[in-house]
């Protein structure tokens, strides 16, 4: 079972915003006025509880490194904005800030180059997805727009890797050891992320371990 | 703050070694394996060094 961490959406500097709520992701959660970071079930937080954006991501990608000891490498996008992503190589991709980075059914991201820091014979991949389902009651003392956030498995978006600044793609699985063959090695990392349900997902994060 | 990257040494020293002793503990279980053939038991002697070297922040 993950946690959310729900953070304030309006905060003019972004690392600062602080934390409004932490609750379990069992069940759709409402995230009114507020975006999400998802912490994985078994993602250990080690150091002083984080009061902003800035210490929770550090501490997030430092403990899911530390999953996979032996690895020396991570490299990650948590989607506070959307300088990951090349604007016009996007097919029905909706793309924004604080956690707004959208794919409809079929459309395909694709992020930018980033160069690793070496070139890995294998690595792991893993993604979050999640689906916003927004209610609207028309009757009520209390009918407010509710925006509910739900963690959905991670192969509804289906992730392909290039390590060679996308002369070639190889297909990935959430968490899941991958060589690389010789022929397609390379430092030069970047992600295709293709909807792979009929309806719109969400892109919570990325990361490469390496 | 876009795509970001760390490494290993961002980890702190305490929770690396910790990680590593136990990931080193299952491995050495592992040696007392007695079907394991020279070489696995090599590859899982260099993956024991390897942990060890990651714990306390030596790999080069």
């Amino acid at each position: 079972m993950s946690t959310l961490y729900f953070f304030e959406a309006h905060n003019n500097v972004l690392a600062n915003s602080g934390i409004d709520d932490t609750v379990q992701s069992e069940v759709p959660v409402a995230f009114n006025g507020s975006f999400v970071v998802r912490v994985p079930n078994g993602v250990r937080l080690d150091g002083n509880p984080p009061s902003t954006l800035s210490d929770l991501l550090l501490q997030k990608y430092v403990g899911l490194l530390a999953l996979y000891p032996g690895f020396t490498n991570i490299v990650y996008d948590e989607m506070t904005d959307a300088t990951g992503f090349v604007p016009a190589s996007q097919a029905g991709v909706t793309l924004g800030s604080r956690g707004t980075i959208s794919i409809l059914g079929t459309g395909q991201a694709e992020t930018t180059m980033v160069v690793l820091a070496s070139t890995p014979n294998d690595c792991i991949v893993t993604w979050e997805a999640f689906d916003v389902t927004e209610t609207n009651p028309a009757t009520g003392t209390d009918n407010r727009l509710i925006r509910e956030y739900d963690e959905v498995d991670a192969s509804d978006l289906v992730v392909q890797a290039s390590f060679n600044n996308g002369l070639n793609f190889q297909g990935v699985l959430d968490g899941t050891l991958q060589t690389i063959a010789p022929g397609v090695q390379g430092n030069q990392l970047i992600l295709r992320i293709t909807n792979n349900v009929a309806s719109r997902r969400w892109l919570g994060s990325w990361a490469v371990i390496y | 703050m876009a795509i970001k990257s760390l490494n290993y040494l961002s980890i702190p020293e305490r929770q690396r070694k910790r990680v590593a002793t136990q990931e080193t503990l299952k491995l050495k279980n592992a040696l007392t394996n007695p079907a394991l053939t020279p070489e696995q038991t090599q590859k899982v002697k260099d993956r024991i060094e390897h942990l060890n070297r990651w714990g306390s922040g030596r790999l080069e």
